[in-house]
């Protein structure tokens, strides 16, 4: 029976759906810490403490949240499309969530029967493109929530929210594209190997792509300065029917935005699973799984990083306005990346033959 | 969180601790209340100040102030509750799902204060149940803390709801004003409680 047991999980198919639990788990665990990490953060740049009654250091307050989000009463209003209202929420929330399925968390994992393991749910080859064409996905959720409420005012937030992600949307393509360029690969393991050969992580050379990637992605997951869509204390947002576990799915869905994105961007600029200063790959041909384990601290680091960058802006910078929101959009980032794209496209091509 | 052992006599081993769904369930709800932004008058200064570095309301996981009524579980009713506003406040309570709680802060809110005229709502317990009562004239931070704490020992035992520092001020008494002939309630609020929606803001001066 066991050995059954043993070969059925060998199967490929099993396999993928031990690393999907896996990954499930493991994203959301760390989903649901980053809202408390956020909000004790945000309590130490403002000099409080933040959560700290609900369990150790407040670490049931995530819990306490989540489950009080569920037995919520869940309100739909009169007024409302209801099928719409209630499918919206799992339109933000599902398209970043398969994005995790793309990334590269390490080297191959080598079994001690030489077998090797991707440290990846599917490496696609056209990675970056999926996780593009899957972020666009996400406007759909925030668009048809604030229609379908019924009321003009989500309605107003919804078509606020999805002007901004699309008009973020382009830089934010035209600056990985510059990334995929110099990599020669769509395929995120690809961009990350392109860095470790070079020895050379993308954001020194294309570091104007990486200040416009860093801005977009802020505005791309409506955080502070870019968060008109929600605009919780004076413009009304898209979410402003929701209760309970519905809103619940919004506010889940924008923190695995932040997480994606912060785990993303790694993998384009800052050298993925490599562990800098040391030659990876020549490691790991030696010591293949002590190299993997540390390549994802090394990528854990830096994903926490991207993710503390996150909090650190919004605590320090207020809301913009909507005309100005828009002008840095299309009259700041989308130029400045376009000239950047043609420089570094003629860099490519005539210089690094 | 309690522990009950033994629960159908079968006897468990010592490490299983069982317990009832509802109290860990409040103690989901109790710990994550999330307010409502809704200050009335100065008392909302003294609620900002609660939320801010000296006494900071979120040690216990509600800062998280919520704009819409529909995501808030406690409305924190901050001031002078005018006549005119009185429907807006019913309506907005009406609006947020259960489970729902209302501290009324300051003396405007429990009994209309110093206001005793034609402008100003006799206590927002008139026209909404009312949890907690908070007096002062504002109410320090420090009351809004223990106003939380105290609701939060209401939701885990809502038996506290009988003890004397419970109870609210006594609406049968007549007060001073033009509210002592007899009109308990304003028209215009027992016009919108029966209708269920809000009323026009021009009879309210009539």
């Amino acid at each position: 029976m066991m050995s059954y047991v043993y070969d059925l999980m060998k199967t490929p198919f099993v396999l993928a759906l031990i690393k999907i639990v896996i990954l499930l788990v493991v994203a959301f665990t760390v989903i649901a810490y980053i809202t408390l990490v956020e909000r004790r953060l945000l309590g130490f740049f403002q000099s409080r403490l933040g959560p700290n009654r609900v369990g150790p250091l407040g670490l049931i307050q995530p819990i306490a949240d989540g489950v009080k989000l569920f037995i919520k009463e869940d309100t739909v209003p009169i007024h409302s499309n209801s099928l719409l209202f209630r499918i919206a929420p799992i339109f933000t929330f599902f398209p970043s969530l398969v994005g995790f399925g793309v990334l590269t968390f390490a080297l191959p994992w080598i079994t001690p029967a030489s077998k090797m393991h991707l440290f990846a749910l599917a490496d696609v080859d056209l990675g970056v493109l999926l996780v593009l064409s899957l972020s666009s996905l996400g406007i759909f959720g925030l668009m048809l929530g604030g229609y379908a409420s019924g009321s003009k005012y989500p309605y107003f937030g919804g078509l606020r929210a999805c002007s901004q992600m699309l008009s973020y949307e382009v830089p934010l393509t035209l600056s990985i594209i510059t990334v995929v360029m110099m990599a020669n690969s769509f395929r995120l393991s690809d961009i990350v190997t392109a860095q470790q050969t070079h020895r050379l992580y993308f954001f020194i050379p294309l570091i104007i792509s990486f200040v416009i990637y860093l801005i977009c992605m802020i505005a791309e997951t409506n955080r502070t300065p870019f968060d008109l869509p929600e605009g919780e204390s004076e413009i009304i947002g898209f979410h402003t029917e929701y209760s309970g576990m519905r809103f619940g799915f919004y506010y889940v869905g924008e923190y695995t935005n932040v997480v994606f994105l912060s785990m993303l961007a790694p993998a384009l600029f800052l050298g993925g699973y490599d562990i800098p200063f040391v030659n990876d790959i020549a490691l790991w041909q030696v010591y293949p799984q002590l190299i993997s384990i540390l390549g994802f601290c090394s990528y854990a680091i830096k994903s926490v990083l991207f993710a503390y960058f996150y909090i650190w802006v919004r605590a320090t910078f207020p809301r913009y306005r909507y005309d100005q929101l828009l002008k840095i959009g299309w009259l700041v980032l989308l130029p400045i990346s376009l000239v950047n794209l043609f420089i570094v496209a003629g860099i490519k091509l005539f210089l690094l033959k | 969180m309690g522990r009950i052992k033994d629960i159908n006599g079968s006897g468990y081993p010592e490490w299983i601790g069982l317990t009832k769904l509802d109290i860990i369930l409040d103690y989901c709800r109790r710990n994550s209340l999330w307010p409502m932004t809704f200050g009335l008058a100065c008392c909302a200064i003294e609620m900002i100040c609660a939320m801010c570095s000296r006494f900071d309301l979120s040690r216990f996981g509600s800062e998280v102030m919520r704009p819409s009524p529909r995501q808030s579980d406690v409305m924190i009713i901050a001031g002078t509750v005018t006549l005119k506003m009185a429907p807006m406040v019913r309506r907005l309570y009406d609006e947020m799902p259960y489970p729902k709680w209302v501290i009324a802060m300051g003396n405007c809110a429990v009994h209309g204060g110093p206001f005793d005229d034609y402008a100003v709502l006799q206590g927002a317990g008139r026209i909404l149940p009312v949890d907690i009562y908070i007096s002062g004239c504002p109410p320090r931070p420090e009351a809004l803390l223990y106003a939380l704490m105290k609701l939060q020992e209401k939701i885990r035992n809502p038996k506290v709801v009988n003890e004397p520092h419970f109870i609210g001020p006594d609406y049968s008494k007549p007060t001073k004003g033009w509210m002592a002939k007899g009109e308990e309630i304003p028209e215009v609020v027992e016009e919108y409680l029966k209708q269920g929606r809000g009323v026009d803001s021009s009879q309210i001066l009539e």
